[in-house]
Order: structure tokens, then sequence, then C-alpha cells
């Protein structure tokens, strides 16, 4: 089946946000911070308002009423300014924005706007942020909450200075680790500065109606919880304000909340005309990227194995603002015990201030960080033991159905047959070939969100066409294939009759937001629900009309089917509601029940597991690594589309490989130095390993529609373990440093050297 | 690369290639005419990679010389025992052409990885050259095989070698001589970069990536080179270290 | 200064004569001038090749090439291949997109490379296609929907 979106892609004719043209549009351009954190001493915009083409200039000025309610806008918590305030934190911070005519024209102004900086001290790792009397970037707390967490689960704002946010969890007693026959601490640089490169930029067009409303058609993944954050900052109620959202060119997370939307609506405010505000892709590297972290984890095991007791920290980089911060906190605290049978688990996580570009949603969402220590750090502990990795690993895992910690929903894959599959695609029993290594890893992540409604309408027509909405956006997951499937296969009509419009906050029901693996887990249920909800519509109807019981009845392609009998939707329509017609419309809604035996809020609606295997050659001179083959695994559940499904595994893993061999921002001190696509190079065809398999496993578990599950995350989490264990096992060389850049495995090389010629002295 | 203008203290732009003012264009008939523009302070553009990055990046350029034109600076011929490369012959040809291939087989091969398939089609071998970014690959391998940079200035030709190139001249082409050995290692950029060539008995070490320009020494004295950068691609020990061992290894293979 | 340049070029069959700014990319002359808006502006480097067009047979990231700079050119876009070529057919197919962005560049790519080696090994289809930045699909399957137009187009 080809995907619905396919002609569109395949053409050109697909419409992004970057495609939006309003007459008499103007363009945005910012002016930058040069400084990663000063105070802002006066700002002089006098030349550049008077400059050719300009038509309104923003700075922090503008921000207060009656333009703006609220400087500020966040996640959890509201530390983000539209434009700089009193300070910035970061290079790239934005000072002063411009709309002109001409782009040039924006940019030219700029080129005059006079700012005056007053440098500080500015923390650029998470060991400088730390320090004893380190600069702060928050002087005072800003506004913040934390979510009310269930058993075991607690978080603090402002636990201490330069950290916005801290998660713990905890269960069970610690005197488990009495018991241990071993303790194994060990510590983990992830340092993955990421960059999500989703090749459409941060865009936003906004204008303002006759009849004073807002409307921004943004690239963005959650429209609703922007439409909420943009009336808190400008002072508007939700009526007001309408977004739209066309074809999403790529976000892997990084388009979740307020980032273009502000400084377009308020240009567009005081120009009096439509704005569009469009990074460029160099921009995009100053305005999210993933955490990298720092994870210490200690391991209580028995001599056979059998793994006892974990505690971690983990220190999560946040950047500048806190962002998503508190959520990756939560998420990486939370997923660190991985999928194994645990009596004890105690962890912390911390999100640490830095005047670095602001961390936010990643694919993986802490995942991939607390994977990769927790996947390295049992292979460490096998081998220290004597023990194969993947029989350590079947000793220790979750049984399916069984809850990951007390009060939490159960797995939904079979661990041990997913791990059983990448081993025998990798090899795992037969002897490598000279000079090569092999390693598996198992990724785990909770999906679907947490406390996350869902709402869908499903609305039949007269002749038996379908219409589909809900507020879900089609980002290139395929989602808008699936559930258009779901909603066909329900009522009997080829996917071409299921119409499925674009988000419109006017128009779609309420939505979270298309992000967590949730689209089909959680939307897909109350796609579901709404397609039966219009199916028993329908079919009641049409019992009533043909004087029979609804269960002889069925719907096929616009025809009600009785035995034998095939009657046309349309007459039968006609003849009750008149020759105008009628829609038949079935609402779904789905949330998990709020739990508070669950320590999240929730119990979990769906796990995410991405089970991978690597071969790996080392070239011990220079510290190249070459992954000769990497294996994938994720579990569709039941897929709704194969090709889609196959894609999210692959298209995940590509993005882990990068993210484990070369793909980080580097940053000088706290200049970014690869801060565009040349230099920061992702990962390409080349760098695919000469042999690439992914295995698509449709386990039958899951919660959404027939059984299917969340997917395009998991096969990233696997990748970095794997290569790192692949590492140890070719050459008997622990790599605890991502990216596995030649400079970094040499490093560990020289330091096995050393502690080698230390035990021959 | 650098996508954005400074603007003095208040901060910078990121400027996309809209923001690239118009300029004056002018369509060189000959080499001596083109000289003559770059001479006057017009910027040469062949294939466009270099020179439209540096004006996207706010570089201030109110003439262009269009050279692309020139069919001087697109031959390749061999005079003698030396191969004349036309500074606008793309990496595609030097890749492909069958002179190359016939007189140097040697720089074809070490050609084969410059950019990738759409740039090496439209960018240049000067304008590779004469970007002087320390992580291009033309110099280092045209170091190693002591290639002569042959200018055009209003007064007449100059020669250069290629560590000695200056900007502000019109690059004509590149002087090789015939049989020239070189090999190319460029697996571990953007730390470093080496390129190993063997002419007239000698075998030269050149190294791109490391330092601000491309090195070039004899293979005996790599301990000559000056200290490599320290900088968040790479350490300057890990550069260091690495020059000799993919040096080692060329001049082993090459031997 | 002379800012505008007269430029005649053909794009997708169709005889163009513009007069532009000579700061004026090829990009923006299909997409402002010709409606022509199927290419996508990626990195805007030249790099990722969201915004490649066919020129004179080779694959040109339309983002950097300056209008004037394909005079006399042939240029086909996205919009020439007319929807149904070989390569549209089993990107399609082989669902060998995601978000789509990247798409319209890779299909010209992998056009351009298919016009010139009707019957490119593995090897080739990965030099070829590393051209182009695909975020999204980990490239397997736009190796494969190139192998498959290939034999389609050698049938």
């Amino acid at each position: 089946m080809t995907r619905v979106d396919a002609a569109a892609k395949v053409t050109g004719t697909a419409g992004y946000t970057v495609d939006v043209d309003l007459p008499g549009m103007l363009h945005a351009k910012v002016l930058r911070s040069p400084h990663a954190h000063a105070l802002v001493r006066s700002i002089d915009v006098e030349a550049a308002a008077a400059a050719p083409g300009v038509r309104a200039v923003l700075t922090r000025d503008d921000l207060i009423a009656p333009l703006v309610a609220s400087a500020s806008y966040g996640y959890f918590i509201k530390d983000q300014p539209i434009l700089a305030l009193d300070r910035v934190r970061y290079i790239g911070d934005p000072v002063v924005a411009i709309a002109a005519t001409t782009e040039r024209e924006a940019v030219a102004a700029l080129e005059l706007v006079r700012v005056e900086y007053e440098p500080l001290d500015a923390p650029s790792t998470i060991d400088e942020a730390l320090a004893d009397g380190a600069p702060e970037l928050f002087p005072e707390a800003p506004l913040g909450i934390v979510p009310a967490y269930g058993q075991g689960a607690s978080g603090a704002l402002r636990p201490a200075p330069n950290v916005c946010y801290r998660f713990a969890y905890e269960t069970g007693s610690a005197s488990a680790f009495d018991e241990c026959d071993h303790v194994f601490t060990d510590t983990f640089d992830f340092d993955g500065r990421q960059q999500h490169v989703h090749l459409e930029p941060f865009v936003a067009v906004a204008q303002w109606t006759p009849d004073d409303r807002l409307e921004v058609w943004s690239s963005c993944q959650n429209a609703f919880p922007v439409r909420k954050e943009l009336g808190r900052v400008l002072g508007l109620s939700e009526a007001r304000i309408r977004l739209r959202v066309p074809f999403i060119g790529g976000g892997f997370g990084a388009k979740n909340g307020c980032k273009t939307e502000p400084i377009a609506a308020l240009l567009a405010r005081k120009a009096g005309a439509p704005v569009r505000y469009c990074l460029t892709n160099d921009e995009n590297f100053l305005t999210q990227r993933q955490h990298n972290a720092r994870i210490t984890v200690t391991t209580g095991v028995m001599d056979d194995g059998t793994l006892i007791a974990r505690r971690a920290q983990v220190l999560l980089d946040a950047g500048a603002y806190a962002d998503a911060s508190p959520l990756v906190a939560e998420k990486a605290g939370y997923r660190i015990a991985g999928p194994y049978k645990w009596k004890h688990i105690d962890s912390v996580c911390d999100a640490v201030l830095t005047a670095t570009t602001p961390s936010g949603p990643f694919r993986g969402f802490g995942g991939t960080q607390a994977s990769f220590a927790c996947e390295s750090q049992l292979d460490m502990i096998a081998r220290r033991l004597g023990i194969d990795p993947v029989q350590l690993r079947m000793r220790n895992l979750l049984d399916l159905h069984e809850p990951y910690v007390p009060g939490e929903s159960g797995m939904d894959s079979d661990l041990r047959a997913g791990l059983d599959l990448v081993a025998e695609a990798i090899g795992w029993s037969h002897d490598r070939p000279a000079g090569r290594g092999r390693g598996l890893a198992i990724g785990f992540k909770d999906s679907g969100g947490v406390n996350k409604p869902a709402q869908a309408r499903v609305k039949v027509s007269t002749s038996g066409d379908v219409f589909l909405h809900c507020g879900t956006v089609e980002i290139g997951q395929g989602i808008t294939t699936a559930l258009r499937e779901v909603v066909a296969r329900i009522l009997g009509v080829p996917i071409a009759r299921v119409h499925w419009p674009q988000t419109d906050t006017d128009h779609s029901p309420f939505d979270q937001g298309t992000n967590a693996s949730s689209g089909v887990s959680v939307m897909g249920q109350a796609v579901e629900r709404a397609a039966l909800a219009a199916r028993s519509k329908v079919l009641e109807f049409a019992a009533g009309a043909l004087e029979r019981p609804v269960h002889e009845l069925d719907l096929d392609d616009g025809f009600v089917v009785a035995g034998d009998e095939r009657h046309p939707l349309a007459p039968m329509v006609m003849r009750t509601y008149g020759g105008t017609g009628f829609e038949f419309t079935g609402e779904g809604f789905f949330k998990a029940e709020e739990d508070h035996r669950a320590p999240l809020e929730t119990q979990c609606v769906s796990w995410e597991y991405g089970w991978g295997a690597a071969e790996v050659e080392v070239d011990e001179e220079t510290g190249l690594v070459t992954v000769h083959r990497l294996v994938v695994s994720g579990d569709a559940g039941v897929a709704l589309h194969h090709d889609v499904c196959r894609g999210q595994d692959e298209g995940a893993a590509l993005m882990g490989y990068g993210g484990a061999m070369f793909e980080t921002m580097r940053y000088d001190g706290a200049r970014l130095a690869n801060g565009e696509m040349v230099s920061y190079r992702p990962a390409r065809a080349v760098d695919v390993p000469a042999e690439f398999v992914s295995i698509l496993q449709e386990q039958g578990h899951g919660p959404g529609p027939f059984g299917s599950k969340g997917m395009g995350e998991g096969a990233m989490l696997p990748v970095g373990p794997a290569i790192a264990n692949a590492i140890e096992d070719a050459i008997g060389v622990r790599v605890t440093r991502t990216p596995f850049t030649p400079e970094n495995v040499l490093a560990a090389i020289d330091e096995r050297d050393r502690r080698a010629a230390e035990a021959a002295r | 690369m650098n996508g954005s203008s400074d603007v003095a203290t208040a901060g910078f732009v990121s400027r996309s290639h809209k923001a690239i003012a118009p300029f004056a264009l002018e369509r060189a008939e000959s080499v001596a005419a083109a000289a003559a523009s770059v001479a006057n302070g017009a910027v040469p553009h062949a294939g466009g990679i270099d020179v439209v990055e540096r004006m996207q990046g706010g570089a201030a350029v109110e003439r262009v010389v269009d050279v692309s034109g020139l069919a001087d600076l697109r031959q390749i011929v061999v005079v003698g025992d030396v191969l004349r490369i036309g500074a606008a012959v793309t990496h595609a040809r030097i890749e492909s052409d069958a002179t190359i291939a016939g007189h140097c087989p040697a720089l074809a091969a070490a050609w084969a990885t410059v950019g990738n398939v759409r740039i090496r089609r439209t960018g240049t071998i000067g304008g590779n050259l004469m970007a002087f970014d320390k992580d291009y690959d033309a110099a280092p391998i045209l170091a190693a095989v002591g290639a002569t940079l042959v200018f055009a200035a209003p007064d007449g030709e100059f020669r250069r070698s290629v560590a000695d190139r200056v900007p502000g001249a019109l690059l004509v082409a590149v002087e090789i001589a015939t049989g020239a050995e070189v090999r190319f290692d460029r697996s571990l950029k953007p730390a470093v970069t080496v390129a190993v060539g063997a002419a007239a008995g000698r075998t030269t070490v050149a190294v791109g990536c490391a330092h601000p320009g491309v090195q070039v020494v004899d293979a005996e004295q790599l301990d000559d080179l000056p200290e490599p950068i320290d900088d968040a691609d790479a350490s300057s020990a890990y550069r260091r270290r690495m020059i000799s061992v993919l040096a080692e290894r060329l001049i082993e293979t090459s031997t | 200064m002379s800012a505008e340049v007269p430029v005649r070029l053909t794009v997708n069959g169709n005889e163009i004569a513009v007069e532009v700014p000579t700061s004026e990319m090829l990009f923006d002359t299909a997409r402002d001038r010709l409606g022509l808006t199927g290419a996508n502006l990626g990195c805007d480097h030249a790099s990722c090749g969201a915004c490649t067009m066919i020129v004179d047979g080779d694959p040109r990231a339309s983002c950097s090439t300056f209008t004037w700079a394909a005079e006399g050119a042939e240029v086909t876009t996205i919009e020439g291949l007319g929807g149904d070529s070989p390569v549209q057919r089993a990107f399609a197919d082989r669902s060998a997109f995601q978000c789509g962005y990247c798409t319209p560049g890779l299909i010209m790519t992998t056009t351009a490379m298919l016009a010139e080696i009707p019957e490119p090994d593995e090897t080739t289809i990965r030099e070829w296609i590393s051209s182009n930045i695909c975020r999204c699909t980990g490239y397997a399957m736009i190796i494969e929907a190139a192998q498959a137009a290939a034999e389609e187009s050698c049938a």
C-alpha cells in the first residue's frame, strides 16, 4: 500500500510552513548575542528603525503590557524570554528582532543596532555550572511547577544553583545493596549534543485578522500547547488564536513548544502586516539540541549475574533555558534501570543549566542517555563476572506483562524474543572474523507520553466518504497513513476515501502534541473509538431503515451489507434526512487513568524497545572504528503499514548511529564550533554501515488499534551501547565517552595500555 | 564556514542567501581581462561553491567576474613533462579526465573523494585552492606533488607554490610533473588529512586541517612541523600523533 | 552598478527570459518568478541537497547557484519530471521518504544519476545520494528505490 502522502511528496507539491506566502508578508530576522553570559546594559535601535524597508522593531522594551502579558515562556518553568531582558545566557540568544519588506533589509537594519553588554563569567559545562561559586544564569528563581508525581517519584525546582530541576525515583530498600556479592560503580560521559537536523527550519508565519485574531502557521509538533502558551505570553484568550500546521519537514522532538511563534506574532502586531519568521538552518543549532549527560551508575549484583540494586546519578546539560529539561530529567531518571528485575532502584537526575544552546526534546527523550549507561555497564559487569552478556540479560529481563516497577504497567513486548533475534542476526554464538568484535544492547523507554489525553472525530458522509479529525500532525512518521488505515478498516472503505484535514486549532479536536511515539498507541485508541462510534451510528441508522438487527449488518465501501444484499448508503440516508444528505459523527476519547500508585501520574500506556547489535573493527593506531554490520529491531505490535514502520526503525537507528559515532555540537568553551550542516556533518548514505539490517517484529501486544504500538524512537537507543560493547569485544577497551570519534577511542586505548604497563611494573 | 555577519559588538545575524546584496557582474572574455578585473577587486566566480558561501556569510563583494567562460581555465594539457590543469576544471573532470588518467593517475585517484558527487561537478580545483580553507582537500594533495600555481596579473603571469599562494590574483592553472605520485588519507577529517607525494626522487608530506594553512615538509622532517591547532575538532596532541601515523602508512604503501 | 542582468534559460523544456538581480539564486527564480516551489531550502550552504535541480545534466544546489550562472542552460526541476517518472514512482511505491522535505532533491539527484549511469551498483548509488541529506529514513529504502527505478528504466 502506498503512503497517503506519497503523491504530494514525490512531486514536490506537499506544502510546508516555509511555503506559506501571504500578500504583503514581511520578513523577520534577529540579532543574536555575541556573549555567552552578559548583562544587557543598553539597546539602541534608532538607526535601525529608520533604515529602508523596516516595518517593525522589537526589543525588551516592547515586552510589556499591552503588547505582552508575560515576557517569558517555557514548559514547567517559564524562564525563556522572547527577547533578552536583563541578560543574555548563550551565544546566539536573541536580542532584537526586525521585520522588513525583504530579508536583506532586515539584516541590513540589524547591522545598525547598538547594544552595550557587561560580560559575565559563563559556565559552559556541567562541571563549571556546578562548581562552588559558579556564576548563576538565574540569580532569581523563575516561575515553575512540579507535577503531581505518584509512588516513589518526586521533583524539585532549583534544588541547587544552576540546577533548574531535579527528578528522583526510589523503590525498594537500599539495604538490598548489602546482600550483593559485587557492587560496581561506573561513570559515562554521554557527550551527545546532537542536533536534530530537521531540514525544514523553525518557521512561523503570523498575521492579525480584521477581527483582531492572531493566525499562525507554524512548523510545530504541538499546536494546542503552543496556542495556550502564546495566549499566556500575549495575554490573549485561546479563542483569539488560531494555529495551523501544514506538512512538517522533520522535527525529531525539536518542534515542541514556542520557538518562532511569539516573535512572528509580535512583529506582525507592531507592523500591522503578516510576518514570516524563518530561521536559517544555522540558527537551528542556536535554538535546540539534545542533552549531553554524565551518568554514574552503581549496580549491585550476585555472583551468578542476578541484578539486585541500582543507584544512579544522572546529570543532564540543559543548556541556557529549562525548556523541556524537567521532562527529560524525569524520563532519564526514571528509565535508568532498564527493562530488568530489581529489588531496589534509587535514581536522581539533575538538569544543569549551562551557557550553551538550550537542550530540549530529542527523539529518545532521555532514554538514549540512560540506555547508553545502562547497557554499557551491563556488558562491563558481564565481563567482570565472566558471564556471557546475552545470558546476563536473559537472566534479568522483565517478563512479558511484568510491571516495570511497583504501580507501573507491564512490559508489552517479549524482551527475550527480541534479544534472540538480534543475537542470531549478528551471529553472536559464532566465531568472530579476525580483528572484529560484536556487541548487543536493548534500548528502553516508556512510550505514549504521560497523562496524555487524545480525542478524535470521525464523520461518515451521505455516500460513505469518511472524514477524520484529530490534531496529530504528519511529521514524516506516516501517522496519516497509519490512522487512516485504522479508520478505513473499521468503516470498510478504501483508504483513499478517508480524508484527514491538516491540524487547525479552530477545527481539530484538542491534542497535546505529536510526540512520545504516542500517535498510534494513544491517539490511535481515540481514533479507533471514534471510528467504532461512527460505525455504530451508521449501522444503527441502517438497521432502522432496513428493519434488520444491527449485528447482521456491515459496511463496505459506501454500501450497507446484509447477508447477500448490498444497499447503497446514499439513497437510504436521503430517504430519511432529505436530499441534502447527512453526516454521522463519532467521537473518540482516550486517556490513561490518573493513578497515584504509578510513579508518573498515570501508568505508562506502552513501552518502546530497541534491540540492537553491531560488529566492529578498530584501528588501534588511530582509534578509527568501522562498523561492518549493524542490526536493529523494533516491535510495532502489529504494523499498520510495514514500510512506514521499517522506515521509522531505520531512520531512528541511523540517527543513533550518527550520534554514537561522530555527531555532536562541539564547543570551544561556550562558543559553538560547528554550528552549521557542513562541519556538523549529519550522517549521510556513505556512513551507513556496509551491512545494515532492520528486523521488524510484530509481537501483537500493543495497546493501539489491532495490537499496534508506538515506535520510531526505540531503534535509536541500543545503537551506541551495542557499538561500545562491540568495541570492547574486539579490542578489550571500554569506551565510556560518546561519540566514538577516533580521538575518544584512542584515549581509551591509551588508558588500557597505561594500565597494562602499570600492572607489568 | 561562517553563515553569519558580525555586527561590531552588538551581536550577529545569521544570514540566508537572500541577504546577499546585488553586485556588478563582469563576464570576462579573456584571461587578461579577468586578471585586470581581479586586480581591481572583483572576485572570480567559476563553479561558485566557495565564493557564494563567503558572500552568504556576509563578505562584502561589490564586483564579481565570471571566469567560467574562459576556455584557457578549463584546459587540461600536457606540455613536455608538465601536466597543466586549468583553474576552472571541476573535481569531477580531474577524477575522470583521460589526459590526467594517462599522465598522473595518482592524482585522479586522490581526487576521487573530494566533496560529494554534486559538489564535484560544480566545484573547481581553483576555487577549492583559493578558498584558503584549512579543511579543503586540494591544497594538501597538490602541495604533496609540488604543484606550481600559475597566476595572471595585469603585468603578466607569476608562479607560486601551494603553500605560498596569495589571494587577490587570478589563478589560471595548476602545473604538476607528469607521473607524479600522490596518496591522500582523509579518514580522520576534520582532525587531520595527510597527503604523501613522490616526485623527482623526493617524498613530500603535506598536512591539511591541522594548521591554519597547509603544511609541507620532507618525509624525514615530520618533527619540524609546527604545533597543530588545539580546538573542538581535535586536540593538538592527537593531530600531531596522527600526522605521523597516517604519513608513515602512506609512505609505506607509496614505496 | 548594473545590479540586474538578463538571463535566458530553459526550464522544464520552456524557454525563459528574465531580468534578475545579480544576487538572485536559481532557487528563488524558480520559486518566485516561475511558481516552481517543489525544491526546498534546507541548509543554505550547498550541502544538504534539498534544493537540488538538474542543470545541463548535473545535479546542482539551486540555493547557491546564481541564476545568471545558468545562462543558456537546460534546467529541470521536480515539476519537470511529470509526476510519474520511474524515479518518482519508485520513491512512492517503496515509501522511500518520510517528512518529504528532502525528497524532491533526492529524486533529482537519483534522476541525474540514472541518466548518466543507467545500471549503478550499490556503491555508486550510495555515493550519489550522499550528495543529499535525509534525516528521516536511514537511506536504505532510498537506495532500494534507486535500484528499483534503475531496473524499471532498463527494462
